[in-house]
């Protein structure tokens, strides 16, 4: 005899992968579009941007990955994923048509609706910390009359590692969008701009008041964009910072992502800069 | 609640008749004279009421309600079947119920303590409702012993179905839950006076049950406390501790296959292993042994306590006992107090 | 004991006041009766803390490479260690001293910075066992050189010949390598016939095929796959164990018996001739597992097939990480005589 649970939030939905796209030149980023299989699993999922969710493979396993669809594109959802370990090296040798499962959406989110409505936007990213984001960014150009400027700084290694290369085109032709692409060297046929992540932030931040940043990105960046943006009088209550540690369940119960007193899953992965301060460091 | 006075032979009666419809488990000792000897839980054959050593058994009752391992759902990998890669939930069938007769206080009630971390996980619900706990309170403790220090009591019933209190003469059953009021059979009601006996010791005991304090130290305080060091200078890393824990609840959650199908299991884990917070890019929260002894203690006597209340340990003793470098909770507890 | 745990704790106070060594590892009473704690002393006054008796049963060897490591300052990978690094004392039996040696011979610790103190050992108990004849309430314990006596148990005193661990009941080395010793504390030693130090091993040898694997299924059927006997080992120092692994699994997580088994064997055969049957795995081990019986049928083996004891020999390469060619190989060159009966 078998017995359903009524909600059981170990069961993937099933989803089939609709489209693979190599976003980086040496091919080890991919954007993945998955469809749902029932569209009663469709109506039910409801994601705010900067949650994320668990791509999960029967006979491989699961891991957490940031929805890089806004919540404003219908239909299906994108995740762009390194291949790094087991389950992603298994997902990205997955081809169009195949079957897999995901569990979500997990976590908080960026409080896009509530708290960041009304503000000047700063988005700062580096490498492909910049997924969840993008789906920021798409949620806020869908309703942009809900916020104030909004200024992305987005750099990477070389420009072949710049994730939507198509969309960063376009979004740099907007005049309601102040973009600054960077790369961190020289490169043929690249015209933009050179240097790091922090050193652009300097000279085009935006001014503290009424503004947030959202950054995301590896630490040593993070460490290195903070000087010059207290030093124009930004705070960290106005820094929006998300956390990944390893985690089994993404839903609270496994326990194995806490920061002291905080579950990144649960709690996070969203932290303003002041909340991620009073925790110890273990992240 | 209803208070019944029981011989011996009246509860075997009470065991014979349960024996009929469930199974139940209950702490044995084992059957191999060539292996080591201590009392664990087994299936119960007959319809006695085994002998309980004093204090606790080598492993709570955790692994009826976090089975190691729990098979979470089964899938084929078969891609020419049509719910290929699909996972099917594989409940626990909580209709079928099974008894645990035995189970010690701390035991009991590190299920309820669980409980506010697993509320809405479907498997630990399942097991809760499978799970019916008929419970011995423990008339002695064993050196090792301190559930009277985190705020619990060796005479409790909180988180039983029913509970049993040896006497002179016999037994006393408390029949608490509905659940345990329709497996309790016949009975005389016990005597207000041996009713009052039972409470005027419990209060006994609840008078040297010290407010742990901890909710009002700071956080940074603790963690930088200098215990760490000492203790992670002799900790093995081994997890014996948060495997025998009758309250740790971290799990893994790993793939198994097998031919064309396989099943998703949830296994014990622990904080103790470098694994347990390791990326995959190498970096590591907790790289250090001493960041995982501090996070395990921390967890049960700062950040539980902080989100629910009590301490996250029910003195139950296993850890202190079975630590092969003897680190003991209690001096730890005792050390951060001061 | 009394007298040499006096001795330990002189010296070690005499070497750390004069500065020559920085930390000194050895036992301090536990928190229970029958349990001692690893302890590093880093002071004189410290120093006093330090204990020896019958419940000394974790190898000390085993935090040795670590602390060690613990003084050397950061540095890129290849850049040399600075000379004048702090060294470290410990107190050593037999077969501690034999894993000193390995460690040596391994690059696990150097020998320039261990002051080693041997000691006379005449063999250690096992609380667990104990406790199966006393009960689980014994308060307190007191022991002499010949006895056990114990308060709150069912049992009022045991002989310590009687209830020694199997491991000193047949160790035939109690006597710490004297080449790899900065001092030796002298002292009665445990004294074995070597005759009969295999008889466990033996009477496992002595079943069938179909009954050695009943006898190791049921042995391991309890293991809850904590590895704590590999972690309380002075041997296993892999940065990453095979189990750990996960790219590629080599071993499923569950308690299938099958993975549990791989564990077992392959961690017993990483062991295979050096280990020095300190029974450290044993005392470590929560479910009471009798994991030497593996490692002891290798020893068993080595010393056949190769007339080699780990670390006996403290500068003699050990058998299985050297190749002579006459070595027993009959694996791959088929004896002679048998080459007839076969065509």
């Amino acid at each position: 005899m078998s017995i359903q649970s009524e909600i059981n939030p170990y069961l993937p939905y099933p989803v089939i992968i609709d489209d693979i796209i190599v976003e980086s030149e040496d091919g080890n980023l991919k954007t993945f579009k998955f469809v749902f299989e029932n569209k009663a699993d469709e109506e039910k999922w409801q994601h705010v941007a900067g949650q994320f969710a668990m791509l999960s493979i029967a006979g491989q396993g699961e891991i957490p990955i940031g929805i890089a669809s806004s919540p404003s594109e219908k239909g299906y959802l994108l995740f762009t994923v390194n291949r790094a370990g087991k389950v992603t090296t298994a997902l990205h040798q997955m081809k169009i048509g195949d079957r897999m499962g995901i569990r979500g959406p997990m976590g908080n989110g960026f409080p896009i609706d509530t708290e960041l409505k009304g503000k000047n936007i700063v988005i700062i990213s580096g490498g492909f910390a910049f997924t969840t984001l993008r789906a920021t960014l798409l949620y806020m150009l869908a309703n942009r009359s809900d916020y104030g400027n909004i200024t992305v700084i987005y750099g990477s290694r070389t420009p072949g590692m710049l994730l939507y290369r198509d969309e960063l085109a376009e979004w740099a032709k907007r005049d309601d969008l102040d973009i600054h692409i960077t790369v961190d060297a020289e490169a043929e046929g690249w015209n933009g701009l050179v240097g790091f992540v922090p050193t652009i932030a300097a000279d085009v931040a935006p001014p503290a008041d009424n503004a947030a940043a959202l950054i995301c990105g590896p630490p040593i960046m993070i460490k290195f964009t903070m000087p010059p943006l207290e030093k124009i009088g930004w705070n960290d209550d106005q820094v929006y910072l998300s956390l990944e540690n390893r985690m089994k369940c993404g839903v609270g119960h496994c326990l194995h992502c806490n920061v002291g007193p905080t579950l990144v899953c649960k709690d996070g992965p969203v932290f303003t800069r002041s909340q991620v301060k009073d925790l110890p460091l273990e992240y | 609640m209803k208070t019944l006075k029981l011989s011996n032979d009246e509860l075997q009666g009470w065991l014979a008749s349960w024996q009929q419809k469930h199974a139940i488990y209950a702490p044995q000792l084992g059957t191999d004279a060539s292996k080591p000897q201590f009392h664990d839980w087994a299936l119960l054959d007959g319809d006695e009421m085994p002998q309980l050593p004093t204090g606790v058994v080598k492993n709570s009752i955790k692994r009826f309600y976090l089975p190691q391992p729990q098979t979470m759902g089964t899938f084929s990998i078969d891609k020419r079947q049509a719910d290929a890669f699909i996972i099917k939930e594989t409940l626990p069938d909580s209709a079928k119920k099974q008894i645990l007769l035995g189970a010690r206080p701390c035991d009991a009630r590190a299920i309820l303590l669980k409980n506010q971390i697993l509320a809405s996980d479907p498997y630990f619900q399942a097991a809760r409702e499978k799970n019916i706990v008929v419970g011995v309170t423990c008339s002695d403790q064993a050196p090792t012993c301190f559930c009277h220090k985190t705020g619990a009591s060796p005479l409790a019933f909180i988180g039983m179905d029913i509970a049993l209190s040896q006497t002179d003469e016999g037994w006393l059953a408390e029949i608490i839950t509905p659940r345990g009021e329709e497996l309790a059979g016949n009975g005389a009601e016990a005597s207000e006076a041996k009713i009052a006996e039972l409470k005027e010791k419990r209060d006994a005991i609840k008078q040297c049950s010290p407010a742990h304090g901890f909710k009002e130290q700071p956080m940074q305080e603790m963690y930088d406390a200098p215990l760490w060091q000492g203790l992670s200078d002799r900790c093995i890393s081994c997890g014996t501790c948060t495997f025998l824990c009758p309250t740790c609840t971290c799990f893994d959650i790993q793939d198994e296959t097998s031919g064309n199908t396989g099943r998703r299991i949830r296994i014990w884990d622990s904080c103790m292993t470098a694994l347990f917070t390791a990326h995959t890019s190498g970096h590591n929260p907790r790289g250090t042994k001493l960041s995982r002894v501090r996070q395990r203690f921390m967890h049960k006597l700062k950040y539980y306590p902080d989100d629910y209340g009590p301490l996250y340990c029910v003195g139950c003793g296993r850890c202190v006992r079975d630590c092969p470098t003897n680190i003991d909770i209690r001096e730890v507890i005792e050390d951060l107090q001061s | 004991m009394n007298k040499i745990g006096e001795h330990i704790r002189q010296r070690a106070a005499e070497l750390l006041e004069s500065r020559e060594i920085d930390a000194f590892i050895g036992f301090r009473q536990g928190s229970l009766p029958m349990t001692t704690q690893h302890y590093v002393a880093r002071s004189a006054a410290e120093a006093q803390n330090l204990v020896w008796n019958s419940f000394c049963v974790l190898n000390p060897t085993n935090i040795l490479p670590s602390l060690l490591k613990s003084f050397e300052p950061p540095r890129r990978p290849g850049d040399p260690l600075p000379d004048d690094l702090p060294k470290v004392g410990i107190a050593v039996t037999g077969c501690w001293s034999r894993n000193l040696a390995i460690q040596f011979q391994e690059n696990q610790a150097s020998r320039k910075r261990v002051i080693a103190i041997g000691l006379p050992c005449t063999g250690m108990s096992d609380r667990r066992q104990i406790l199966a004849q006393t009960g689980e309430m014994v308060t307190e314990v007191s022991e002499t050189a010949e006895d056990l006596y114990f308060t709150g148990g069912t049992v009022a005193s045991l002989k310590r010949t009687e209830i020694l661990r199997p491991n000193c009941a047949s160790c035939v080395h109690p006597q710490p390598v004297a080449r790899i010793m900065t001092e030796v504390i002298e002292g009665d030693c445990i004294n074995n016939d070597a005759a009969g130090r295999f008889a466990e091993v033996e009477e496992i040898e002595a079943k069938d095929s179909d009954g050695r694997w009943d006898w190791f299924s049921s042995e391991f059927s309890a293991c809850i796959r904590c590895y704590s006997c590999r972690n309380a080992c002075p041997l296993c120092y892999c940065p990453t164990c095979f189990v750990d692994d996960a790219k590629p699994q080599w071993v499923g997580k569950g308690l299938n018996s099958s993975d549990t088994s791989i564990f077992h064997i392959l961690r017993a055969y990483h062991c295979a001739g050096r280990c020095t049957d300190c029974g450290s795995c044993e005392a470590a081990c929560p479910m009471g597992l009798r994991l030497r019986l593996l490692t002891k049928k290798l020893d068993k083996d080595v010393v056949d097939m190769f007339d080699s004891e780990a670390g006996v020999e403290p500068f003699k390469p050990l058998p299985l990480s050297t190749y002579s060619q006459a070595d027993p190989q009959p694996f791959i060159v088929q004896p002679s005589h048998s080459k007839g009966e076969d065509s």
